[in-house]
């Protein structure tokens, strides 16, 4: 056993330094190194001496903008659905996931058919064309973004408000504190914790992100990091040296950020579970609150998810792009042609199904075998294993791209993985292993220690405990971590675009491709065939735990 | 039927010595009961036994044979000492059935046939037959104990470990599956070694009991030994309600306080007042001050007025006298010889 424990764990970590660490490393060294000798400055030279400054400054301040945006959003929107009989409404939980499921380079274009000149917005309402130019610009950007992440601020804020126990507002309105005061003194200090996390969060997601500043942020002119690293290690002039000073930057900033945040978590949380008291405290809302509750959730959905959605599906279904938004102008034949055997459609679409089948399953398996290496992270090797692993969770994905074309892609490295099928396959391996390994370490913590103990003691061998008892206990981790990273890759776009072989197309790329060439109809039918089946995928595996409610584990 | 022996056995989580190193004997086909405040090490010393932890001393043999032993470098894996064990709660597989929770242990040995019959045989022991299909989570909490005990018992073990298997249950259940467990191990014969924080437990359910505590043991005996006759301080105030006459060394317990002189030689009188009266359904609890700080319980079959002035009589063979706190800690200075 101890033989097995110390062969495995040094393989756990050979794995995570070639697949993860050395990539990441390498991007720092190419960033400094110049003819053979280290100069630490260089990046921040680089960056000084072409004008990459004011593209730093663009991805803070759409950062900032961003993190307001959604605090407006969210703030109101936890509230509701913590302290009101609306949160009893289950349904609405999963529909306010979509906008956060939804690939942010779909949601931009859906928005930008909408808003642009003759878009779906002026023919719906031909005055709108006095102020739909406003919207392509950088409110137009925080707004799309904004829409995009915050359901993930509001979960964190609802689950926060849920657990404030209602008896603590009570113990607080009975020695004569008022709503205000309640408010101020109990429940936002104890929100502020939770809050700050999740801030940080949204920044990180923010400069991470890649499709709404390739999408609408390259059409205003908007460039930040991640759509300028693109631009040099992809288009001519090909600059590595700027694009690993920028990776380098927007890799420590998220270093440091989530560094902060896991400070943050560790040392202003409280135990909020406040033990049997924890009844909710009902607000009923009646008359103009309830109805003025209502319509704030109904206009946010229309703008999350209604006006993308609906821009999406019209473009694909429209006979003729001129004609609009008429009778008479409907039609099915893109679908058709989309899904013609033989098509370069459909073979992209194909490509994306088994990339993300052998992605997914490669791993489940990788993911597995490092969660269980994590266990409960007591020791020093779990905690280095687990931080490793959870990685590409924290560093942007692109930066994780540019590691792995340094790595894979340099003249010392032996295995000609590089420009193949397989080298695509690795990458969304890469990217995606934090899924896994959450959902498997969350699935194993759950399993008390004693039931394997118990299956020792009637006389199991280990691997048979683990075969009877471990494995078919983790299943319900093994699977939500296998459809995550199966939907989660077939949409996937920088990594797609940045590493696929010349000759190969995903439905992403297809779908970046026709619409930047103007063949929208085509593209947007793609869109809606590919998050359309991901999407039910998702909604299937947020509904499975309460499926399984009767099968505690 | 299985004797266990351990031989210098201790264990040390960090600084902490958990069990500090003891001989100790656990007789086929008796029931033992370790007893002990929570931390005494009465868990540690059970997960030794089974090979859930391993010993940092000392040997550990079943039937003479040792299963564990630090000189010889022996450490038998848990599965293959070939006992069985009753979880605290009670630790049955989620994603199995009752029937599939029994047969772990004759499938994982690699038995073929007979396995439906042994797995019936020990569900109509445990009065659970027809249950064969449910899944646990489908059970009452004194169900869901059985089929941990079936499971414990269908390999037909020599001895089996119980660690704490009644403190899930509520105080109705508890009382009504210590009897039935007390029955189903005395009719199999079995050795059994069982672990509890629980006096009346203990008192009621077994042959012998080992009061533990601080890692080490204080006194082995029958359970009459241990009230009347407690070898510590510590052990009398653990077990039973106690009447310190000299504190830490003479004691009489509250059922031997006669409120009437018995006129027997040497009998013990004294004077109290009553400080509280408290009516406990069946008798009341006077709650006496006897001077020199000390407090005493006494029982009576109506109720006293507080204030009023008593005198409290108890037999000279009802007042024990117990080895002091530190006359023990000498007494089992290097090693702990209890057999």
């Amino acid at each position: 056993m101890i033989h097995y424990r110390k062969w495995s764990t040094a393989a756990a970590f050979l794995l995570l330094t070639v697949l993860i660490v050395f990539p990441l490393l390498l991007i720092f060294y190419t960033a400094i190194e110049r003819d053979g000798h280290i100069d630490l400055a260089a990046p921040l030279e680089i960056i000084a001496g072409s004008n990459l400054a004011s593209v730093l400054f663009n991805s803070l301040w759409l950062g900032i903008l961003v993190i307001l945006v959604t605090t407006a959003l969210a703030l109101p929107l936890a509230w509701i659905m913590a302290r009101s009989p609306l949160g009893r409404q289950r349904w609405l939980d999963v529909v306010l996931l979509i906008p956060f499921m939804t690939p942010p380079y779909i949601g931009s274009m859906g928005w930008m058919l909408f808003m642009q000149k003759n878009g779906y917005m002026e023919q719906l309402l031909p005055a709108a064309a006095a102020w739909t130019p406003a919207f392509f610009s950088l409110g137009g950007m925080v707004m799309i973004m904004s829409l995009h992440l915050f359901p993930f601020l509001y979960l964190i804020l609802r689950n926060t408000l849920l657990q404030i126990s209602g008896s603590m507002e009570e113990a607080g309105a009975v020695h004569g504190g008022t709503p205000g005061y309640r408010f101020r003194r109990i429940i936002l200090p104890l929100l502020l914790s939770s809050y700050a996390m999740g801030v940080l969060l949204i920044f990180v997601k923010t400069i991470a992100e890649f499709g709404t500043p390739a999408t609408f942020g390259r059409r205003i002119g908007y460039y930040v990091m991640t759509s300028e690293i693109h631009k040099y290690i992809s288009s001519w002039p090909i600059d590595f040296g700027k694009a690993t000073a920028l990776a380098s930057l927007l890799l420590s900033a998220c270093l440091v950020m989530w560094y902060i945040q896991s400070i943050l978590s560790s040392r202003y949380s409280y135990r909020l579970t406040g033990g049997k008291g924890s009844r909710k405290k009902g607000y009923t809302l009646t008359g103009w609150k309830g109805l003025l509750s209502w319509l704030y959730i109904a206009l946010l959905l229309l703008v999350s998810i209604g006006i993308p959605y609906f821009s999406v599906i019209t473009a694909s279904l429209l006979k003729l792009r001129g004609a609009g938004i008429a009778a008479g102008n409907w039609t099915f034949k893109h679908y058709a042609e989309l899904l013609q055997p033989g098509s370069d459609s459909l073979e992209a679409l194909l490509n994306s199904f088994t990339l993300s089948l052998a992605a997914s399953t490669i791993a489940v398996i990788i993911g597995t075998f490092l969660a269980l290496k994590v266990s409960r992270g007591q020791r020093m090797s779990q905690k280095w294993i687990d931080l490793f692993s959870l990685m590409p969770n924290t560093v942007p994905g692109i930066v994780i791209v540019v590691g792995l074309i340094l790595f894979w892609n340099s003249p010392w490295m032996p295995v000609p993985l590089y420009n193949s099928y397989g080298m695509v396959v690795l990458t969304y391996v890469i990217l995606f292993l934090p899924y896994t390994v959450q959902y498997v370490k969350a699935n194993y913590g759950q399993i008390d220690s004693v039931l394997l103990q118990a299956g020792a003691m009637a006389g199991g061998r280990p691997l048979y405990v683990f075969r009877r008892i471990l494995l078919p206990l983790l299943i319900p981790g093994i699977i939500a971590g296998w459809m995550m990273t199966f939907t989660i890759s077939n949409r996937e776009l920088v990594a797609s675009l940045l590493i696929l072989p010349p000759s190969m197309q995903t439905s992403a790329t297809y779908i970046f491709a026709q619409f930047e060439q103007g063949a929208v109809s085509m593209g947007m039918a793609m869109a809606v065939v590919s998050v359309g089946i991901t999407t039910i995928l998702l909604l299937i595996l947020n509904v499975l735990p309460s499926a399984r409610g009767g099968q505690k584990v | 039927m299985t004797q266990i022996t351990l031989q210098g056995v201790s264990k040390s989580y960090g600084n902490v010595q958990a069990l500090k190193p003891v001989d100790l004997i656990i007789p086929a086909g008796k029931f033992t009961t370790l007893l002990g405040p929570s931390g005494c090490g009465k868990t540690t010393l059970l997960r030794l036994i089974a090979g859930l932890e391993t010993p940092d001393t000392g040997e550990v043999l079943a039937d003479g044979k040792p299963v564990f032993s630090q000189q010889k470098r022996i450490n038998m894996p848990s599965h293959r000492r070939e006992f069985g064990m009753v979880f605290q709660e009670f630790a049955l597989w989620p994603h199995m059935t009752v029937y599939e929770n029994v047969a772990f242990s004759l499938k994982a040995a690699g038995q073929k046939k007979q396995i439906r019959e042994s797995v019936e045989r020990a569900l109509e022991q445990v009065r659970l037959t027809g249950m064969e299909q449910r899944q646990p989570h489908q059970l009452s909490g004194g169900q869901q104990q059985r089929v941990a005990f079936a499971r414990a018992i269908v390999m037909q073990p020599g001895l089996i470990l119980f660690d704490e298997p009644l403190s899930a249950l509520d105080a109705l259940l508890r009382e009504e599956m210590r009897h039935e467990l007390m029955n189903l191990v005395r009719e199999l014969g079995i050795t059994a070694l069982y672990v509890t924080h629980d006096q009346t437990e203990a008192m009621s359910m077994s042959d012998e009991i080992i009061v533990m505590q601080g890692g080490s043991v204080l006194q082995r005996g029958t359970p009459e030994d241990i009230y009347r006759n407690p070898a510590d301080s510590f052990v009398a105030r653990f077990i039973g309600r106690s009447n310190w006459i000299e504190p830490g060394q003479s004691l009489f317990r509250p059922e031997h306080g006669c409120w009437e002189t018995t006129r027997e030689a040497g009998e013990h009188t004294y004077r109290a007042i009553i400080r509280r009266v408290s009516y406990m359904g069946d008798r009341y609890e006077i709650e006496i001050d006897a001077g020199q700080e000390r407090i005493w319980t006494a029982y009576h079959t109506q109720r006293l007025q507080p204030g009023e002035e008593v005198q409290i009589h108890v037999a000279p063979q009802h007042v024990c006298s117990v080895a002091s706190r530190e006359a023990t800690d000498t007494l089992h200075s290097s090693r702990q010889h209890i057999s």
